[in-house]
C-alpha cells in the first residue's frame, strides 16, 4: 500500500512539474530532467492550404521547407523531415499530424509565432508538432527580405528550432531606442527576440544552434569530436540559479551557451569544439528572465558580469573538469 | 511477492498512457515601459488566488485563467479581483507549456500589464509580468525593473549585470507606474 | 671570392682539438634546466552579429604562452669526430594567459589563465666547430621535435612538431683517455625554436627562443 501511494505521488510529480526552459526543452520528473527530442526519421510535416494576404500556400510551403533544410543540413545534426503534403488542418487541432500555417492571435499582439508539442510525459517523446505564424503581422518569403515586413523563413527557422526540441538562448544584446527594446546584435537564431523586419540574418544557424541540436540529435562521430565545459557559479559562497554562462573558443571565435540550471549553480556546457576557452558569466537582469524560466522567482540577477580566471581546455570527446567561478554582487 | 511486478505493471501502463500537449511560443517583440504603460488596458500590483486550466474547443491547446485578488491599481478599473489568463496551463493528464509565457501559482505576488480581451493575456508574455521577490536576509519586498530610458529620444544599450540596475522596493516601482500612467492621461 | 674559402677554413679548422679527435664512436648523457621564452598567440574578438550584417563586440582577448624554465635531458652518440647524433627530452610547465578586456556588458577585465605541461622529444645534430675559444668548445645545433602539451587537468592533450637551431659551446671540466667515464663538462646553448601545434589559437607557426645549460657526462 506504501509502495502504491508513493508511486501515486510520483505521477502528480510528474504530471505538475513545469516545463525547462533551458538550452534543451524539457521538463522536471522528480529529480531528472528530461529533453523532448523526436524518436523517428524522417519527421514529416504539413502545411495548411491557405496563406495570407502577402503569402500564398505554395509560397509559404516552399519557406517552410527552405527552414528545415536548414537544422537538416547542418554535418552534426542528425535529423531529417519531409513534407506531406497541404492539408486543410490547422495548428494546433487534435489530428495526429504536424501542421504548420498562418493563424490569427490578436490578442498575441507582441508574439510572431509559437510552436506546440504534445510529448510522451515519461520518455520525452515528441508525438506531434504544430506551429503557427500570427497573421497580424506582415510577412514576406522575398529572397533578400523586404522592408516593414518580418523574414517568413526567419521565423520559420526559430520555430523549428523548438519544433525539434531547442530552448531559448541568450545569446544576444538589446537597446530600448524609440519606445521599443530592439536587438543590436544576436549569435543564435534561437535568441527569443526577433531581428527587425527586413532582415533574413536568422535564416543561417549560429554555433550556439548547431552545439544545442547536435546535443539533441547527434551525428555519428559529434560526441566523439566535440566535449564539454561543466561547473559551478557562486555569489557569495553559494550556488546561484539562473546564471548565463557562455564559452567562447580562442581557436574558431565561436559562442555557446548555457545556464546554471540547479540551487548548486551548476553547468554543463556541450557541443565544443575542442580547445581553450573563456567562460563568462552575466545574470539574466535585462527584463526577459521569463523567455528562459518559468521557475522565475529563483533567478538569481544580482550580480556583476564576470569573466572565469582560468582558461578552460575542452578535451575531444570529454569533459573539461568542474570549474568553479565565483561572481561578485552588484 | 507477487504484488510489486502488478505495481509496476500498473505503472508502466499509466505513464506508458501520460501524454500532455504543449504550446511552446516563442520570438517576440518586446517594448519598453512607457510602451507598456501606454499599451496596458489595466495594470494592478496583486496576488494570484487560483489557478485553472481551460482547453480551448477542438484543440489540445490549454490557457490558465488566473484569479488576481488587486491590492494596488495602477491603472484600468479599480476591481477588486481580475481575471486573466496565460498560456499554457495542466486539466486533468494534459499539461501545455508554453516557453517564454509566465507561470503562476497562488500566492505569486506581481506587478501585471494586461492586453485587450475580456481575459486578457500579460502583454508580451512574460515581458508583461514583474514578480515581486522578497529578500532572503531583509524580508523587504522588491521588484527588479526593466531597462529604462530616461530620455525617451535617446538610445540605451542594455548591459547584463548593469550595476546600477538593481531591485527597487514595491513602492518605488509602483510610484514609477503611476507617473507613467499620469503622463498618459489627457 | 677569395674570402669565402678562408671563412670556410676558420670554421672547420684545420687540426682538430684533441678532444674532439677523441670523440668518434663515444657516447655523451647530459641533464641540466632550460628556459622556454615565451609567445604572442594573437588577439581575437568574441563578436555578436548585428542585423545589418556589422559586428558587435562583446570583448577582446589577447593571448600569451608564458616563459618557462624545465628539464632537460639528451643523450648524443657522436658518429664523427665533429659530428654528434642527439636524441632529447626537456619537460617545463608554461602557464597560457588570456587577457580579457573591453567587455560590453563591464566584466571587470581580467587574465584567464591555465597551466600547462609541455614535453618535448626531440632529435638534432651538433656540429663543433674547429677551432675553440679560450676552453669552449663552440658548436652548431638543429633539429626537429614533436611537441605534446596537457592542460593542467591532465584532461586535454594537444601535440604539434618542432623545428629548431641555434648554437653554443661545450666546457670540459675533466678528460681523461681511458675509463669508463672520459668527459665531464658544462655545456650552454641558445636555440631558436618554430613550434607548430599544441594550445594554441589558430594553426600559425610560432617563432621563440630556448637557452639552456647542462652538465654533460661521456663515455
Amino acid at each position: 500500500m506504501t509502495r502504491r501511494m508513493l508511486l501515486a505521488a510520483c505521477l502528480v510529480a510528474t504530471m505538475t512539474a513545469p516545463a525547462a526552459a533551458y538550452l534543451k526543452l524539457g521538463f522536471r520528473t522528480g529529480n531528472r530532467i528530461v529533453s523532448i527530442s523526436w524518436s523517428q526519421r524522417p519527421v514529416s510535416y504539413f502545411v495548411t492550404n491557405r496563406g495570407d494576404n502577402q503569402v500564398s500556400a505554395t509560397q509559404f510551403e516552399q519557406a517552410m521547407a527552405r527552414a528545415f533544410a536548414t537544422w537538416a543540413d547542418a554535418p552534426t545534426i542528425d535529423i531529417s523531415f519531409t513534407f506531406g503534403g497541404f492539408v486543410g488542418a490547422e495548428p494546433f487541432e487534435d489530428d495526429g499530424m504536424n501542421v504548420l500555417g498562418f493563424q490569427a492571435e490578436p490578442d498575441l499582439e507582441r508574439v510572431l509565432g509559437a510552436t506546440g508539442f504534445t510529448i510522451d510525459d515519461v520518455s520525452g517523446r515528441i508525438i506531434e508538432s504544430d506551429i503557427f505564424f500570427n497573421t497580424i503581422f506582415d510577412w514576406t518569403v522575398a529572397p533578400n527580405g523586404e522592408s516593414g515586413r518580418f523574414d517568413l523563413e526567419s521565423t520559420a527557422v526559430h520555430e523549428i528550432g523548438h519544433f525539434i526540441g531547442l530552448g531559448h538562448s541568450a545569446i544576444g544584446e538589446t537597446e530600448l531606442t524609440d519606445g521599443r527594446r530592439r536587438v543590436i546584435a544576436k549569435q543564435a537564431v534561437m535568441f527569443p527576440i526577433a531581428f527587425p523586419t527586413g532582415n533574413i540574418s536568422d535564416r543561417r544557424l549560429k554555433a550556439d544552434d548547431i552545439a544545442g541540436a547536435s546535443d539533441i540529435y547527434p551525428e555519428g562521430n559529434f560526441d566523439r569530436q566535440h566535449g564539454s565545459i561543466s561547473g559551478r557559479v557562486r555569489l557569495d559562497g553559494r550556488g546561484i540559479f539562473g546564471a548565463h554562462v557562455t564559452a567562447f573558443s580562442l581557436r574558431s571565435g565561436k559562442i555557446v551557451g548555457n545556464f546554471t540550471l540547479d540551487d548548486e549553480g551548476t553547468f554543463v556546457i556541450s557541443g565544443l569544439e575542442p580547445g581553450l576557452h573563456v567562460v563568462r558569466v552575466e545574470p539574466l537582469d535585462d527584463g526577459s528572465i521569463g523567455s528562459f524560466f518559468d521557475d522565475e522567482d529563483d533567478v538569481e540577477v544580482d550580480f556583476m558580469a564576470t569573466i572565469a580566471p582560468r582558461l578552460v581546455s575542452v578535451p575531444r570527446g570529454g569533459s573539461s573538469g568542474n570549474i568553479t567561478i565565483d561572481v561578485r554582487r552588484k | 511477492m507477487t504484488r510489486r511486478p502488478l505495481n509496476l505493471a500498473v505503472l508502466s501502463i499509466l505513464l506508458a498512457g501520460l501524454t500532455c500537449a504543449s504550446l511552446n511560443a516563442s520570438i517576440i517583440i518586446p517594448t519598453d515601459l512607457p510602451t507598456l504603460v501606454r499599451e496596458a488596458q489595466a495594470i494592478a500590483l496583486g496576488r494570484v488566488v487560483d489557478v485553472h486550466g481551460v482547453m480551448r474547443p477542438g484543440t489540445r491547446r490549454i490557457d490558465s485563467y488566473i484569479v488576481f485578488a488587486v491590492d494596488e491599481p495602477l491603472k484600468g478599473g479599480a476591481d477588486q479581483t481580475i481575471v486573466f489568463r496565460t498560456l499554457g496551463g495542466v486539466l486533468g493528464r494534459y499539461r501545455t507549456v508554453v516557453h517564454g509565457s509566465p507561470v503562476f501559482k497562488p500566492g505569486d505576488e506581481a506587478v501585471i500589464f494586461l492586453g485587450r480581451g475580456t481575459a486578457p493575456y500579460p502583454i508580451g508574455l512574460s515581458h508583461g509580468v514583474f514578480r515581486v521577490r522578497t529578500d532572503r536576509v531583509t524580508g523587504e519586498r522588491r521588484i527588479l525593473p526593466p531597462p529604462m530610458l530616461i530620455d525617451r529620444a535617446g538610445t540605451m544599450t542594455i548591459r547584463r549585470g548593469d550595476g546600477t540596475r538593481t531591485q527597487i522596493p514595491v513602492a518605488s516601482f509602483t510610484s514609477i507606474v503611476r507617473t507613467l500612467v499620469a503622463r498618459r492621461q489627457p | 671570392m677569395k674570402r669565402l674559402p678562408l671563412a670556410a677554413a676558420l670554421l672547420l679548422g684545420c687540426t682538430l682539438p684533441c678532444a674532439a679527435q677523441a670523440r668518434k664512436g663515444s657516447v655523451e648523457v647530459a641533464a641540466g634546466g632550460v628556459w622556454f621564452s615565451g609567445a604572442d598567440l594573437g588577439g581575437s574578438t568574441a563578436t555578436l552579429e548585428r542585423p545589418g550584417g556589422g559586428e558587435f563586440d562583446l570583448f577582446t582577448t589577447d593571448t600569451r604562452l608564458e616563459g618557462a624554465f624545465g628539464g632537460a635531458a639528451t643523450m648524443s652518440f657522436f658518429v664523427a669526430s665533429r659530428l654528434a647524433v642527439e636524441a632529447g627530452i626537456s619537460y617545463a610547465r608554461p602557464n597560457m594567459s588570456t587577457r580579457v578586456s573591453d567587455d560590453a556588458e563591464d566584466a571587470e577585465p581580467i587574465t584567464s589563465v591555465i597551466g600547462l605541461q609541455q614535453y618535448i622529444v626531440e632529435g638534432n645534430l651538433r656540429w663543433y666547430l674547429a677551432r675553440a675559444r679560450g676552453k669552449w668548445q663552440p658548436f652548431l645545433r638543429a633539429g626537429g621535435g614533436y611537441l605534446r602539451q596537457l592542460d593542467d587537468s591532465n584532461a586535454h592533450v594537444e601535440t604539434g612538431t618542432t623545428v629548431q637551431a641555434g648554437l653554443g659551446a661545450d666546457r670540459t671540466f675533466r678528460e681523461r683517455a681511458a675509463g669508463r667515464l672520459r668527459r665531464i663538462g658544462l655545456r650552454a646553448d641558445a636555440r631558436v625554436i618554430g613550434r607548430s601545434g599544441g594550445f594554441d589559437v589558430d594553426d600559425k607557426l610560432r617563432v621563440g627562443f630556448s637557452a639552456g645549460a647542462m652538465l654533460f657526462f661521456g663515455f
